[in-house]
């Protein structure tokens, strides 16, 4: 999947070079927003999907819940630090990139889409897109010494599907419920923070 | 708020369909819909940075807000586990 995020950048990038009419590309570009709905549509209906991680809520989800906070707080706390940095972003544009919690398509379209700037769009994009490759890089080398945590932080949302086999290789089958649950849990706040996080 | 509705009607939908080969559908759909909406975002990009040495310090941003929260998020479950002694 990062491999075909990767390409259709580039592959967009170079297009655009290529066409000398700007009229056309502001055209193709208004089609990101239908894009986008549906996107949203399918990725609810993946969420539905997981019943087991809506059934055993009950049981685990407090213990469950820590990663998911966890996360929130890193991206809150991190924002703060970076949005001090001179001539960065403000901290509303760092918090709300923050927020895309590895769900690089849906939020940086959202930012992308709030900010009216590509420039922030594609740094959404390219921070959460190495966040998840960061995550497929550390699950293997850490998940002896510090367990599910490393990948889960790292991984956000994507815990519940692309980093899910991966978390499961390394630190056993049990651990997928944490996965699940705290995937599921980031992919339901990353609609309502990026906007939120971006209005502050 | 409209964006809200069509994640809340996904779930709803989501719940109700026990097809697996709907789900491996919406699973190859989501990838096309990604594809799309990155490559229009590469377009716009074509327009908006007409030098590459622009996209160097979107880079190094991009790495500082993609490592640092995740590294944050790790030290304070590690603080967590280390202060409660709980997995």
């Amino acid at each position: 999947m990062v491999f075909v995020t990767v390409f259709a950048l580039i592959f967009g990038f170079i297009t655009g070079t290529f066409f000398k009419s700007n009229e056309l590309i502001m055209s193709l570009t208004d089609l990101s927003t239908p894009t986008l709905y549906l996107l949203i549509f399918s990725a609810g209906l993946s969420v539905g999907f997981c019943k087991t991680a809506f059934k055993s809520l009950s049981g685990k989800f407090l213990n469950a819940l820590i990663y998911p906070i966890a996360i929130v707080l890193g991206a809150f706390i991190s924002s703060v630090i970076l949005s001090l940095i001179p001539n960065f972003l403000p901290f509303n544009s760092c918090l709300s990139i923050s927020c895309g919690f590895g769900w690089y398509s849906l939020s940086s379209s959202l930012v992308t889409e709030l900010s009216g700037s590509a420039k922030i769009g594609t740094i959404c994009l390219l921070s959460n897109l190495i966040r998840e490759l960061l995550a497929f890089i550390l699950i293997p080398t850490t998940s002896k010494k510090y367990g599910i945590s490393v990948g889960l932080c790292f991984s956000g949302t994507t815990a519940q599907d692309t980093a899910l086999p991966f978390i499961i290789k390394y630190n056993g089958e049990d651990c997928a419920i944490y996965c699940l649950l705290s995937g599921v849990v980031c992919s339901l706040l990353v609609p309502f923070l990026v906007r939120i996080s971006y209005l502050m | 708020m409209l964006i809200f509705l069509i994640l809340l009607l996904g779930i709803y939908i989501g719940t109700l369909i026990n097809n697996l080969k709907i789900q491996h559908l919406n699973n190859k759909i989501q990838i096309v819909l990604m594809g799309l909406l990155i490559f229009l975002m590469g377009l716009s990009l074509s327009k908006t940075i007409t030098d590459l040495s622009e996209f160097l310090p979107l880079i190094k941003r991009a790495a500082l807000l993609g490592t640092l929260p995740s590294i944050l998020a790790v030290l304070i479950i590690l603080y967590l586990k280390y202060h409660f002694k709980k997995p």
